[in-house]
């Protein structure tokens, strides 16, 4: 074996912090979720915008769709090539939708990759958007 | 690294990043998932026997928008891990793509197999 992990006990008091932050941490108990990519969904005022955590992910490997008023967020994770030692990451085809509950703009929908993080832009079609209604004076 | 960058760091959750290990081409490969993080921010360093991978993610702050799921956040990932003398240490290279850290670790040359003649007496 080339490599050890000694080191994973060695590290264990910061693990065991970790390891408490995580029980106390709500945000952790999140991320554990099965649902798989993770996503950040906000509302901004003219968009919807969907921050999606796909590590490894090709662009030509993720599909993106629409269901009536559900976005499909599709790809696959491909598995290193050579004689595994340790496999943790997963690989293999994921799939998830996300529904909304407000009209969005098929059309002008926008993604990016960067890093890692699918970024996906659903803008807001007019009737969705706030109307500011006036108040006339007899 | 400043004491400054080390209080930031520290008010982040610390995770270890999950890893595969793989062997090929008398090469061996550490690839992690570090999504999130940029390549500039990337530390990789070996100190003796022992190679650290450190980075913290960037996402864009969501903190004061008005979110409907929130399943992540920003994290200080941290991995150490321990080389044998298998490993060339001055021959490790790193790199990164789509949030994801390879590192390549070349096979001491001493350590190549090496067929033993017997010789007849």
């Amino acid at each position: 074996m080339v490599l050890d992990f000694r080191t994973l006990y060695q590290d264990l008091p910061r693990n065991m912090e970790q390891f408490l932050d995580e029980m106390w941490h709500p945000l952790h108990l999140s991320q554990r979720r099965q649902a798989y990519p993770p996503v950040n969904i906000v509302e901004n005022e003219g968009d919807i915008t969907i921050y999606a955590i796909v590590p490894g992910v090709e662009q030509e490997d993720i599909d993106l769709s629409f269901s009536e008023n559900s976005l499909v967020i599709k790809g696959e994770r491909k598995p290193e090539q050579g004689r595994y030692f340790r496999q943790e990451r997963p690989s293999g085809p994921f799939q998830r939708i996300i529904n909304f509950n407000i009209r969005v703009d098929q059309n002008q929908t926008k993604a990016k990759l960067k890093d890692g993080l699918l970024t996906i832009v659903l803008p807001k079609v007019e009737e969705s958007r706030r109307q500011q209604i006036k108040v006339e004076k007899e | 690294m400043s004491a400054m960058r080390e209080t930031q760091e520290r008010s982040l959750p610390r995770v270890h990043p999950a890893a595969d290990i793989v062997q090929r081409d008398d090469s061996y490969y550490i690839v992690l998932d570090m999504p999130g993080v940029r390549k500039d921010d990337l530390d990789v360093s070996v100190d003796k026997d022992v190679l650290t991978v450190a980075a913290e993610t960037k996402y864009p702050d969501i903190q004061n928008r008005k979110q409907w799921e929130n399943e992540f956040g920003n994290v200080y990932f941290v991995r150490k891990f321990t080389l044998s003398d298998a490993v060339d240490r001055d021959g490790i290279k790193a790199g990164m793509k789509n949030g994801v850290v390879t590192l390549h670790l070349p096979r001491a040359e001493r350590v190549q197999p090496k067929k033993i003649e017997i010789e007849s007496g």
